[in-house]
């Protein structure tokens, strides 16, 4: 398999958004096409769309031929739209990966969008239900909060982590996104603001948990041969895999771990060559503050059961043992299902230029990992980049 | 001139997209092949499919076994007692088709060699991980006449 690059990234303001599903991709488009100056679009052979529910949310299937004619390109040899809920971003990446990497593609462009901000909330908090197994799981009222509030609960009496110790991956992520003019949230919280908020699900309150977000973001993939051409600064795609837990509530034997993690992280630095303690930077899947601590451990960041005591002693800030979020993650930035997995690619792309606000930069990053989790940690997915291309 | 008008309807019947139940029909293009679970959960039975030819138990139940990929499935009861393996009081964001429940509590609980996830009933704040419940049946009403069934949990005194 040849080495696949990322040229460029682009991403429109998250947040609750005046603007509809096919607005945000033509923002994003632009963005991603300014950032490529050199690129002449004809050049795009292939494009990966990303949307986990735009039947639902923007009443649009079939979404690729649309953002093709909208963002005027002519795609030719692969092309489709990535399902696989949060991680339907990364999915895309993915396939536009392995679409480069396997020779049939030259350069390929990556759009995710999702539009869930609406005036009635109700019809879109219920499309969460779909997310995991609806006949089940979602006549019971499963969406992601009662779901994570469980996981916290679990690893609370295994791990006798707490509180505290969750409410401080809130503080540390909206200390990031203060200096990411593209997050849905721009203002830092405490740790009592955290604490006595409303309670969603106990024990998790409002700022443990990720909001609903209009957003969108773009990456341009292209060959060895040809990413030089457009770009002196080219991020290079190492890795990845991909690992399945359970699709049912019930069938996770355990809830506290997530073993298919684990086992995607391991095939990942098998594959690229690496370990954990190669990684200079994170940006993992911090739909709720509990999400986090476990991915330190799964990834191997830290100990099992030790996710709370890693964020307490600041090792996951920079200057730590890995920066973990620097964009300000779900927490911070918000989350758009088809866009979350591309904005972390854009975060480690501009991190390794040098390019994001001098407040969140991490100075000397050269290896960056991405991790998303789709569901109710169903499935785990992981890939990983570096600033030069992977040593074989 | 005249001005050309067309009207929207502003009600319409509960669209399936928002009715989050199954619809558990035995016969036309709404059935399900696993019927006999929601039959069986009627007649106040939670039961759940089991392989004939590699043993394994699988819930929720299903039409072919994961692990032989056998077809023809048997159903058996899910034994009465079980204790909670995880649970949560949910105070915000609740779908409003759950509104009239109050206090929400939702919990997983451990039946065996199965686990069940349903909404918890006479639990309170000193609920706590290992509480002994049981399952019951709760009885779905509507829209109009239709009844259907969903598994619960009971808090055990």
């Amino acid at each position: 398999m040849r080495n696949v690059a990322v040229i460029g990234a682009g991403m429109t303001r998250w947040g609750n958004r005046e603007a509809t599903w096919r607005d945000l991709v033509q923002e994003a488009g632009r963005a991603v096409f300014a950032d490529v100056p050199a690129l002449d679009r004809k050049d795009i052979d292939s494009l990966i769309v990303s949307a986990a529910q735009p039947e639902r949310w923007a009443y649009q299937s079939h979404v690729a031929p649309l953002v093709a004619e909208y963002l005027g390109i002519e795609p030719y040899r692969v092309v489709a739209r990535t399902e696989l809920a949060c991680a339907s971003g990364q999915a895309a990446i993915r396939y536009a990966w392995l679409a480069v990497a396997s020779g049939v593609s030259e350069v390929a462009l990556v759009v995710g969008a999702e539009k869930m901000c609406f005036t009635n909330m109700e019809e879109s908090q219920l499309s969460m239900i779909d997310v995991g197994d609806r006949e089940f799981d979602g006549g019971v009222g499963f969406t992601a909060p009662p779901f994570f509030a469980m996981v916290a609960q679990r690893h609370m009496r295994e791990y006798h982590t707490t509180r505290e110790q969750l409410a401080m991956v809130s503080v540390k992520n909206h200390h990031y996104s203060t200096f990411n003019p593209y997050a849905q949230f721009q203002k830092p919280v405490t740790m009592e603001k955290v604490l006595t908020s409303r309670v969603i699900s106990t024990p998790l309150t409002l700022f443990d948990c990720s909001g609903m977000t209009d957003g969108a973001a773009a990456v341009i993939l292209a060959s060895e041969e040809r990413a030089r051409a457009y770009t002196d600064s080219p991020m290079w795609i190492w890795g990845g895999a991909q690992a399945n837990l359970a699709a049912n509530s019930t069938s996770q034997f355990v809830m506290e771990r997530w073993p298919a993690m684990g086992k995607a992280a391991e095939e990942a630095y098998r594959m690229a060559g690496i370990g954990p303690g190669d990684v200079d930077l994170a940006e993992v899947h911090d739909c709720f503050t509990i999400s986090e601590i476990i991915e330190y451990e799964e990834l191997g960041l830290c100990r099992r059961g030790e996710g709370g005591r890693f964020i307490e002693e600041g090792r996951s800030k920079i200057g730590g043992q890995v920066a973990v979020n620097t964009s300000g993650g779900l927490l911070g930035c918000g989350h758009p299902l088809g866009a979350t997995g591309i904005r972390q690619a854009w975060e480690i792309f501009n991190q390794f230029r040098g390019t994001v606000p001098e407040e969140r930069r991490v100075p000397g990053a050269g290896i960056g990992l991405t991790h998303n989790l789709s569901g109710m940690a169903q499935m785990h997915s992981i890939m990983i980049y570096g600033k030069s291309p992977r040593r074989s | 001139m005249e001005q050309q008008v067309l009207v929207i309807p502003d009600k319409m019947d509960l669209p399936l997209a928002f009715d989050l139940f199954d619809q558990q029909m035995e016969s036309g293009p709404e059935a399900t092949r696993i019927y006999p679970y929601y039959k069986n959960l009627a007649e106040g039975r939670l039961t759940t499919t089991s392989c004939p030819q590699c043993g394994r138990i699988h819930f929720p139940p299903r039409v072919i076994c994961p692990g032989c990929l056998h077809d023809a499935l048997t159903y058996v009861d899910i034994q009465k007692e079980g204790s909670i393996f995880a649970f949560t009081w949910w105070q915000a964001g609740i779908p409003s088709i759950f509104a009239g429940i109050s206090p929400l509590y939702i919990a997983i609980a451990g039946f065996g060699p199965v686990k069940i996830a349903g909404r918890l009933y006479g639990a309170d704040e000193s609920i706590r991980i290992g509480d002994p419940v049981q399952w019951s049946v709760e009885e779905i009403r509507g829209p109009g006449e239709k009844r259907r069934y969903f598994p619960c949990l009971v808090v055990k005194k």
